[in-house]
This record gives C-alpha cells, structure tokens and sequence, in this order.
C-alpha cells in the first residue's frame, strides 16, 4: 500500500523559485582562483541571496507562471496530459521586522487548489523552524504546518525541497573537477503533440544561448547515509555561479538530471536574474518536471508594504 | 483385426525394416535438434495466464494490474524473539534489510511499504502547534549517539502509535499469551478506544516491509528467487538468533515453485532407475531394459523441444507430462519388446522377430494410444491454458510413442540384439496370479470384488454427499430459501462434500513432505511454514482488488483545438475537459460517492475475514482529520473526523467545520474534497496516488482488502458477502453512481509485450449481476467457477469420447456400455478421493481444478486395460474353444500380468512427483494412482465378471470360435 498523507506544505515552495542574485563582487570573484568549497558557497548565495526588496510574479493576460509534471514514461498515455498548475508569487526580502528574514507567499491559481495560498516565514534566527501558513479555501481556514524535510518532493515535481531550498553547502564534500565550457543547449521539456494544451503549447524549448559560456565543474559528494544520491556534478558559470546543469549519480549510474536557464532581468545591476526555467528529468522512469516563469508576469522593488505579506492576503486574494 | 488392417501393418512393418538405418537416423537426428530448444522451455508459473482471461474476475484482475500496479507484492515479516520492535539494534536491521529487498531486481521502491518508507510519516503536531508530519524514520537511519538516538526511537513510536492507516498494515501486536491483537475494532472501525486498549495490553514484537515488484520479474524468477533467497540467508545469519524472518508472496511463491522442480531434478533419475531395474527383471537382458527407456526418452525429448520451439507459456504442473509419457511409454515398450523376445524364441531369427513383433503390435498400439489420446483430447477444448498445453504436449508425445517405442525398439534390437533365456515361456508369478484370480472369479467367492466395488462405491458416494446434492436439486422452488440449497441448485452442486474450490498456496505446495523428513529430519515446507505464520500476524496475506469506476464515465482532456489563438473555447465542456477551467469531473471528486465508499470499506474491514483494506478514501479521510482538528490540537485526538466530510459528518462534528461568522455555514462538501485531491495530487511522488486512483480522470480508483483466510469455503463466502453487500447498496447516495469490476462484454486491452502483440479480450459473463472482484481472491473465485464449470463436464465429455472411440474398435454396443460403466465407478473413487480431503481440510488434495485434469487423463488411460482385457478375452476364447476358465486364466497370465506391471511401472514413474514439495505434481498424481489402481482391480476382477454374465457377442460369438482360434495363433 502506498500512503503519503500530508505533504501538503511542499505547495509552499513555489515560493522560492525567487530568490535569484548574487551577493558578491562577482567580477573580483571570477577573477580569483576558488576551491572547490568556495564555489559551493557561491553557488548557495547565488541561489539564496537577494539584491532586491521584493519580487513577484503575478499573471499578466494570458501569460502566468506555471509547474508542468509528465508522468513516468511507463504511465504516459495518449488521453494523458501532463499535470499543469498555474500559481502568483510574491517574495519580500526586507521585511521590516529584524527577527524576519524573509516573507514569501504563493497562491495557487488554477485547478481542484485554486485559490489555495501559502505565507512562508523564515526567520533571521537560524535555530528557529521556518513556518508555513495555508489558506485552504474550500474549507476556509488557515492551517500552520512544519517545514518539510530535505527529501519530500517539491509541488508534485521530481525535484525535492532539499535540491531547491535546504541543502547547504555543508552538507556536502565539494571537489573541482576543472573548468570547461558549455557544451550542448540546456534542455527542456519537449511534448508530444497530444500531451499539449493551451497551458503548455508556449512553454519554452532547449536554451542554446548559454553554449560557450565558461564553467565550473564541481563534484559534490553527499554526507548523509543511504541518500537518493552518491554525488552530483554541476556545470557552474564561472561569472554568476548560476548553476545550468546539474547530473545526479547513484551507484555509478545517472539517475537525474536538472537544467536551469537563469536570464538577466535587464536591472542595472547584471547579477539579478531569474530562473527562466527549470527542467529535470529522473532517467529511471522517464518523469520529467518543468517550471515555467514568464519575464512578463515578474515585476521588482513594487510599493507593497509588509502587510501584504499576510494570512489576510491569502484569505481575499482569489475574491 | 480386419485383413485391411493386417495389411496395413504388413507394409509398415515391411516399410521400416527395409529402411531401417534412414528410420533410425531420422528419429535420432529429429530427437537431437528437438534437443536444442529444451532448454528454451517456458516455464514461468503464472497463475494469471492459466485461467481465460475472459473470465470477470480474471479480467479485473488484469484491469487492476494493468492500471494500478501491485500485481506482484511481496511480504516480509521480522519478528523479535525477545523484547519490542523498538530496540536500536532491531530498528536498524529493519532500514538494513528494507534498503536490501527494495533494491532487489524488479522492485518498485515507490510502492514499498514498510517503517523506514518515506510513506511513514507523523500524523501529529509540533510543539509550535503546526501539524508535524517528518518521516518517523530518519531517512539515514537512526543517529549513533544515544540521547539523539532514543530521541529518534521515541518519536517513530509515538507516531507510529498514532497512525490510522499504516500502524495496522506494518505492527504486529502480542498480548502476554502471545495471542495476536487487532488495533480494528470488531466493527471495522479504528477508534480511540480499539487502539488505546492494543497499546495498553499488548506490545509490539513484529514489522512487515509489503514490497511491489514488476512484471518483467517472471521472465527471470530463477535468478530473481536467488537474489531474494540471498537476502534472506545473510540477514538469517547475522540476525536468525534474535529474529524470525519469514517470508512470502506471489512472485517468490512462483518463482520457488520453478526452482523446486529443477532441485528435485534428480527423483527422475531415480524413477528411471526403479523402471529399469523392473524392465532388466521382467527380460533379463541389458538391452531389453535400455532400449525401451531410450525410446521413450526420445519421446520427451521430442515433446521438450516442441515445447521449447513453441513457447507455450507452462507451469510446474507441465512437470507431470514427461512423467505421463515415460509411464504410458514403458507400458508400450514392454509390449512390444515382449513380443519381440516371444517371436525370438519361436524362430532365433532377429530381421523375422522385428518383423513379426512390428507388424503384430503396430495396430493394437495405435489403437491403445488413440484411446489414451481421447483423455487428452476431451481437455483441449477447456479454456485453461495448462490443460491446453496437456492436451497439445501430451498428443504429441503419445503420437510419437508408435515411432519411437513399437517401432524403434525393435529396429534397435537387431543391432544390439539381446540373448535368449529360458524364462521367456513365462513366469511363476503370472500363472499363480492368474489361477488364483480365475479360481477366485469362478468360485463361490466371485462375488467378493462386486461387494468390494459396490462397497467403494457406496463409501464415495457417501463422502461427498451425493444424497444431499440430489436433494437439494429436486426440492426445486420450494427449498430455494435455504441458500445453500439455492447455491447446490444454481450450480449443479451434487456432491456438496468435495470441496472444488481452491486454497491456492496449499494447491502449490504441501506443509510437509516425506522426503524433507527422510533427508534433513524436516519435512516442514518453509514456503507454507512461513505464510502461516505471516497469516498469523498480518491483517491479510492475499488481497480483494475492487475495481471502483463510474457508470457515466469522463470526458477526454481537451487537446489544443479546444481553444482558439485568441483564447476563445472553440470545443466546449460538453466535449472536453479542461482541468484548469471546467469544474472537476469524476466520481472522486464527489463527498457522497467518496463516503459511500468510506462505508464500504468499513463493512470490509468488519468482516471477519478481511483484515483491512486500503484506498485512496483513506488519504481522504485522514487529510481531513489532519486539516480540521481544532489549531494546536494533536489530530489523531479527534479521529472522530476521520471520515468524509459530507454534510451530515460536518453538522455532527460543527466544532471542526462551521465556518467562521456563519452559525450554520459549512464548506461545500465537494469543493472540499477537491480540494484535497489536489492538494495529495501535488504532494504525492510519481505513481504513488495512482496505486489507487486514477488522476488522469478523476473517475475511477480501486479498493485493496486484505483477506486473512485461504479456505476455499471462506474465500467463495467472503466473495459472496461482498457481492450481495454491493447488490444492498447498489441504490445508496454515491453507490448508485458506481459499478464495481469489468463487466460482461467489455474489452480489455492488452499492450504488446516482447514478440507478443498487443490484444483485446471481450469479457463473458459467468456470474450475471454480481460485481467482479479482482486480486488473488478474485482468481481464487475464477478457479473455483472454472472448477465447478469443469468437474462433471470434462469427464462427461472424456467419457463420450473413449465411449465412442471404444464402439468403434470393438463395434460392441456392449462392450462400449461396459468398459464406460467401468470407467465411472473409478470416476466416483476419485470424487470420494475428493471428498476424503474435503472433509480433513488437505487442501492440498481436493477437487481444485489443477486436479481435475485427473479425472480425464485417468479415464484415458484406464479405459486401457479394459480394451486390453477384451481384446486378450476374445482372443483366448477362440484359442480355447469357448472354454471361459482357460481363455480368462490364459488371459490374465499374459495381458493381465502385463497390465499389473504396467501400473507398478507408472506408480514408480511417479515418484519424482509425489517427492517434491510441489503439492499440484502430488495430487495429480495422487488422483491418477488412485484410479489405476482401481482401474487394475476393476480390469481384473470385475470387467471378466460383467463379460461372463452379460455375455457380449464381441467375446462369445458362438461358431465362430475356430477361426477365431487360427486368427490369433497366427498372431
């Protein structure tokens, strides 16, 4: 029997698909010769840090953020499409409370869960549990739920919460393997024609624009036991530390892949960007997941106050 | 014999001795290239493909697999011999071994069950007053240092403790009398009260890891079973002296079935020894004994290879053809080496023995071996694969038998040609036995064996209740409010004392077995040990799939036509389903059918044989304790909303549900389990919903019960339970929107698989207006109205063949009457044989439909030494003037004697059956003993009574007895 009964607050995470800058002189780190731990940490700050006070994505016309799962190879049908949720997101890196370190809320704005919204409240302490708020509007309460563990799956996705949020550098053993260059166009997910519907006829296809850029190639070895992976090798840009592909490895097999197509937010300051798309696919079961953002939906630095950022907002946000 | 016929043998004869080197080489280099595809034999055990997938319960059973997976679970037990299953050392033996089975070859690590899955999750709250739902079992295994270790331990109790769903699937619970205790109440519900009083009383001392394995398994089941076997022993070792491992499960119940038949490989060496030294004894010479062995191992060969040629999907049970055809060979080899060494002695000339021995024994052996065949015959056209493959193999090889036996062994003789001894004017014993008989069966005491038939007959009839069956049928209308009446009537029941149903794993194999005892001191059979002791822990050891689909069925996903470039809906709701706009479709998407569910499933776990079950209701319902339990209030304090929140649940429970502001608001039942769906949608891993719904459409899911009993009474009455529950509710809010199983007519599709094309099967219907339930109690029920189809059938029809193939030999009305008559009484032995085992519970030996191929084969065969009898009767009375006590003395010292050797043959040809711990080779070949043994004590003692008083014109034809006389001496 297979019974998974509540990882409900993974539905909070699409809230940190925006957390995309660098905190550091990139130029003068690109420049410097890096160990490998270092540009792990790079990496973690690049893909945690903020050089804006908020961010968000919000539907504009027809154009919205959206999370696409394919089922597993063996499970796809022709009367199969893939799963598709659209979702608004808004993320507020200066909170004006200093115990706060960060005020994420998403609302999910389409299907069965439509309306449905989650406050993401991280603290500056970093003793103390992140806390989720969910809005379940069918039910018309709110609901506070515990942080999910490194290994529960992210929005139906094949990625987990510990890839997108909670691995640290330390949780690993880094080694440089060397410098390369791009190579092959970043994939993404590619539908059959029946599996297309109007929410995914747009999405976007391989990225080549990032072939030639310079990289890192870093080996990260995992320090927990019996872990979903051995290692993983990551292809990082020499320049951002924006991290295009990352190979998974479990028992001298490849077993997941993830692609990340970060793009320029045209801000004066060249290191925001944005997670344009992420792509992965497990290469056991053929499942691949795709999480789309278009430029046209993200709006920076907008006059919200921190208020915004409440269970108040969830509860009105869909009337 | 006609002249036509002699003629005929004549130029056969003639035939092959001219051409006996090409005849030789021919069969040799035929036998040789057969070789090469033995080892291409296709035995694989698969009970799914044995039954017509046209069956109800067998196409659920398909339906289920084919959508939901689950089709090969595996069970593992660990239960501690001291102390609780929280001890650190247990507990991490425990994520050891879970790591080890779920990385076996075929596994499917998704749908693996066990404390250390990440399916185990806390259903509490954290201190903060948020709901906490972390794994129970750190996903590393339990930390080194002790306080954060215990810490660890302390938490995986206590949520375990408080988990509704899984705590009764995984934790085995022992009172102080070391009695088992169930944590559902006796009226199906988990309550506060029915877990509180387990975990007050009882301690928990045993685990399960349920595993799932792919279908590609059982076209590698030796290498997989070593693998699992493997795991077994290293952790048996390391841990055998505090753990009690056991095991079980479809595909290593398969899979060690196969490796069993290839371990005991050596009993068929020591068959052909037994047969040997009975052929050396019978002819005193070395060829007369390897030769006739030879033929007849061409013959399987021949047989093995077409089968390894064809890829005839076979069980283990295809283990008893080669047996079949040694037997049935021998039996032809001594006849015609017999006779070979007869005219050997009459004329020293070998080219003239062959001869004579060919063209005299080539037309009663094909007759014998086309009466044999009408046994295999009658059962090719029942639709069950391994009767098929009987019937096919087993026509084939009996075929050969004529080249390879009445032929070969002759031809052989002249080159390797044996010497003569005195012995071969015949033996002591045979002319004792026959004076003695005759003596017998012309005295005062001839009507001993008709009282002893009678007698057995009258035993049988007895044991399985043939006067209560007709009873029952002629009570007619009237007695029909008794139901078992009804049952008799309805399914043509008339001996209600043997049991036809099936205990599958007892079908399988023995609990214990002789030559366990003989050579380890252990006839235990671990296969059986081990389920009974799972049976006796787990909720359920085998499952009751119930297919749950909708009567009004789903729109297809709209596609990109459906909207324009502008945005417009061009293809409306009506036609499409766009599951961003349109409202939710599917049945699971509605409170009411969800809660009619809920219910169902309560009546099942209420019923004393189903243990538990599993669904996505239960997903369902504990996301709605967890959601609505009062802010900072642990869940499972309030398992009162563990249920569907219909209107009525919300009304009852309005401290958890009204709405805020509103004194009689409540959520809209459906948008709130829609809600839920797509929450579990977007929280689940791939695949793990879809083990019991279909997310696609939303309309249909499956309900998995847990059955805890094998009895083929209590299994066929839990399906009838369950059938008439559903007929009840049928009209129920929510129930009346449903249909439960594939129904008649539909249309399954197959997908291709390897060189196998994709196909269709159109379902029939064999139980009209009742719901098909899938799992391996739907094909236990598929067996049992297999059996019941088949158990008087087949037989009947065997019986009209051989009936009709006799007439014809014998052209005797008569005859034919006699030998049929004959052939029931053994009929009937073998159903008090039935009923014998019915009534001791040996549910290893009932009338279960593997076992009734029997009935058939035996009737085919047996109807054998009546032929040979008549045949010898006829002769011996014109050789001897009409004289009835010479011809039947003279009889039954040669045929007789004959036939009483052939039986001792065939019974020592089944010993390599009747040796494994394999209990289908064992009670076929039980069966088939039994009713030769009294086909030989009928063919002697009976069949030259019933000749002598009913006096057939076949045998005594007066006038006729001088040329008679000639005839057979110049035979």
């Amino acid at each position: 029997m297979s019974i998974r009964l509540t990882r409900i607050a993974v539905i909070g995470m699409v809230c940190h698909l925006f957390s995309a800058a660098q905190a550091e002189d990139v130029n003068r780190l690109s420049q410097t010769p890096l160990s490998a731990q270092a540009v792990a940490e790079q990496v973690y700050t690049a893909a945690h840090g903020g050089l804006v006070d908020n961010a968000l994505s919000k539907r504009r016309g027809r154009e919205v953020a959206v999370v696409v799962n394919r089922a597993p190879l063996a499970m796809r049908t022709q009367d199969r499409a893939p799963g598709v949720q659209t979702f608004d997101t808004y993320v507020n890196n200066a909170p004006q409370d200093p115990a706060i370190e960060t005020l994420q809320m998403a609302i999910l704005t389409s299907g069965k869960t439509k309306g449905t919204g989650v406050l993401f409240t991280r603290y500056a302490d970093p003793g103390k549990g992140a806390v989720i708020s969910m809005w379940l509007p069918a039910l018309r309460k709110i609901r506070r739920i515990n942080e999910p563990s490194h290994e529960d799956v992210w929005f139906g996705t094949n990625l987990t919460y510990g890839e997108l949020v909670l691995r640290t550098p330390e949780d690993e053993l880094h080694e440089l393997l060397g410098e390369a260059r791009v190579e092959e166009c970043l994939a993404a997910m590619e539908l059959q024609p029946w599996e297309k519907t109007r929410y995914t006829r747009h999405l976007p296809g391989p990225q080549c624009a990032h072939i030639g850029k310079p990289v890192y190639l870093l080996k990260s070895v995992t320090k927990f036991k019996n872990w979903w992976y051995d290692f993983h090798v990551s292809e990082i840009d020499k320049r951002t530390f924006a991290l295009y592909k990352t190979v998974y490895y479990k028992d001298g097999e490849v077993i997941k892949t993830v692609y990340i197509d970060w793009q320029s937010l045209d801000q004066p300051d060249p290191r925001i960007t944005y997670p344009r798309y992420i792509y992965a696919i497990s290469h056991q079961d053929g499942k691949d997941s795709m999480v789309y953002v278009p430029r046209s939906t993200i709006s920076l630095n907008v006059e919200l106050s921190d208020d915004f950022w409440s269970e108040k907002t969830l509860q009105n946000y869909a009337r | 014999m006609t002249t036509q016929h002699r003629d005929y043998a004549d130029a056969y004869a003639r035939f092959v001795l001219r051409h006996r080197r090409a005849v030789i080489i021919l069969l040799f280099a035929s036998t040789l290239l057969a070789l090469f595809f033995v080892n291409r034999v296709n035995l694989r055990n698969d009970p799914d493909s044995l039954l017509p997938l046209s069956n109800r319960y067998i196409a659920t059973n398909l339906y289920s697999d084919l959508t939901y997976g689950m089709g090969n679970l595996m069970v593992w037990g660990l239960k501690v011999k001291q102390g609780d299953i929280y001890q650190p050392w247990f507990l991490d033996m425990v994520n050891d071994f879970y790591r080890d089975v779920s990385g076996l070859e075929y596994a499917n690590p998704v749908n693996f069950v066990g404390l250390p899955s990440s399916k185990l999750r806390n259903l509490g709250i954290t201190d903060s007053g948020s709901l906490d739902y972390r794994r129970l079992m750190p996903v590393n295994g339990l930390a080194n240092e002790q306080p954060q270790r215990q810490q660890q331990i302390d938490y995986l109790r206590q949520g375990l403790e408080q988990h509704l769903v899984l705590e009764p699937l995984l934790v085995y619970y022992q009172d102080a009398r070391g009695n088992k205790c169930e944590l559902i109440g006796a009226d199906g519900k988990i309550s506060n009260a029915s877990v509180r009083h387990v975990h007050q009383n009882c301690r928990a001392v045993g685990t399960f890891i349920i595993g799932d394995f792919s279908n590609e398994l059982k076209d590698n089941h030796l290498q997989w079973i070593d693998q699992a076997k493997g795991v077994m022993e290293e952790y048996q070792a390391r841990y055998g002296d505090r753990v009690e491992f056991t095991i079980s499960g479809e595909p290593y119940f398969l899979a060690s079935m196969v490796q069993e038949l290839w371990d005991k490989g050596w009993l068929f060496g020591v068959s052909l020894l037994i047969i040997l030294i009975v052929l050396w004894y019978e002819f005193r010479h070395w060829s007369c004994a390897v030769l006739p062995l030879l033929g007849v191992g061409m013959t399987i060969i021949l047989t093995l290879g077409l089968m390894g040629y064809t890829q005839f999907r076979l069980t283990t049970m295809m283990a008893l053809t080669p047996m079949l055809l040694l037997a049935i060979g021998i039996g032809h080899s001594m006849q015609i080496t017999r006779r070979y060494m007869q005219e050997l002695q009459k004329s020293g000339d070998h080219q003239q023995a062959a001869y004579t021995a060919i063209r005299y024994t080539v037309v009663p052996a094909a007759l014998s071996i086309g009466t044999d065949l009408h046994g295999f015959f009658a059962i090719s056209f029942i639709d069950i694969s391994f009767y098929k493959a009987y019937a096919y193999f087993g026509i084939f090889g009996m075929s050969t038998l004529i080249l390879t036996t009445t032929t070969l062994i002759p031809l052989l003789m002249i080159t390797f040609p044996p010497k003569l001894h005195d012995r071969e004017s015949g033996r002591g014993w045979e002319l004792r036995l026959a004076k003695g008989i005759t003596r017998l069966l012309t005295g005062p005491l001839k009507w001993l064996p008709v009282v002893s038939v009678i007698g057995i007959w009258l035993v049988s009839a007895y044991a399985t209740e043939l006067d209560r069956g007709f009873s029952a049928l002629i009570a007619g209308e009237a007695g029909r409010s008794d139901p078992e009446i009804a049952r008799i009537q309805d399914e043509f029941d008339i001996m209600p004392g043997v049991e036809k149903g099936i205990h599958y794993p007892r079908a399988a194999y023995k609990d214990h077995y002789l030559l366990g005892e003989l050579l380890t001191g252990s006839g235990e059979v671990k296969a059986i040990a081990d389920l009974e002791a799972l049976s006796g822990m787990m909720p359920g050891v085998i499952t009751a799939n119930l297919v749950i689909r909708s009567k009004a069925g789903s729109l297809p996903p709209c596609g990109l036509d459906a909207w324009s470039e502008t945005g417009q809906r061009v293809v409306g709701p009506e036609r499409c389903f766009d599951s961003l706009e349109d409202p939710p479709q599917g049945i699971f998407n509605r409170a009411e059918v969800l809660n009619a569910l809920s219910n169902f499933e309560d009546w099942l776990r209420g019923h004393p044989h189903i243990g538990f079950t599993a669904s996505y209701v239960q997903f369902v319902k504990t996301l709605n304790m967890l959601l609505n339990a009062p802010e900072g209030e642990s869940p499972v304090a309030h398992m009162n909303l563990y249920a569907i929140p219909t209107l009525p649940h919300m009304q009852q429970n309005a401290y958890a549900y009204r709405l805020p502001g509103e004194a009689e608001g409540y959520p809209d039942p459906d948008q709130t389990v829609q809600l839920y769906n797509g929450m579990l949608t977007t929280s689940a891993e791939a695949g793990e919903l879809e083990a019991f719904v279909n997310t696609r459409t939303w309309d249909e899911g499956i309900v998995v019960g847990f059955v805890n009993t094998m009895d083929p009474k209590l299994t066929h009455q839990t399906i009838r339970d369950i059938q008439s529950y559903l007929q009840q509710h049928a009209d129920d809010p929510g129930m009346q929107l449903l249909r439960i199983g594939v129904e008649a007519g539909e249309e399954i599709q197959i997908p291709a698989k390897g060189e196998k094309p994709a196909h269709t099967v159109v379902t029939g219907d064999s139980i009209p207006g009742k719901a098909a339930i899938g799992g391996f109690l739907g094909v236990t029920e598929a067996t049992r109205d297999v059996a019941f189809k088949e158990w008087l059938n087949a037989p009947v029809a065997t019986s009209l063949t051989v009936f009709l193939m006799t007439l014809i030999m014998f052209r005797s009305w008569m005859i034919a009457s006699i030998l049929i008559s004959l052939c029931f009484i053994t009929l009937m032995t073998q159903y008090g044989l039935g009923a014998y085992m019915t009534s001791i519970g040996e549910w290893s030996a009932n009338l279960a439909f593997h076992v009734q191929v029997a009935l058939s084969i035996a009737m085919g065969l047996g109807v054998d030494y009546g032929v040979y009898m008549v045949s010898r009767l006829r002769e011996e009375m014109r050789a001897n003037g009409e004289d009835w006590r010479l011809a039947l003395e003279s009889t039954l010292a040669t045929t007789g004697s004959a036939i009483l050797i052939s039986m001792l043959v065939l019974l020592g040809s089944f010993i390599p059956l009747m040796n494994t711990e394999l209990a289908n080779l064992w009670s076929v070949s039980l069966y088939i003993s039994e009713a030769l043994i009294m086909d030989v004590f009928i063919a002697l003692l009976v069949l030259p009574l019933m000749v002598n008083w009913l006096r057939p014109r076949f045998v005594f034809r007066a006038g006729l007895g001088n040329r008679g006389v000639r005839g057979t001496k110049e035979g």
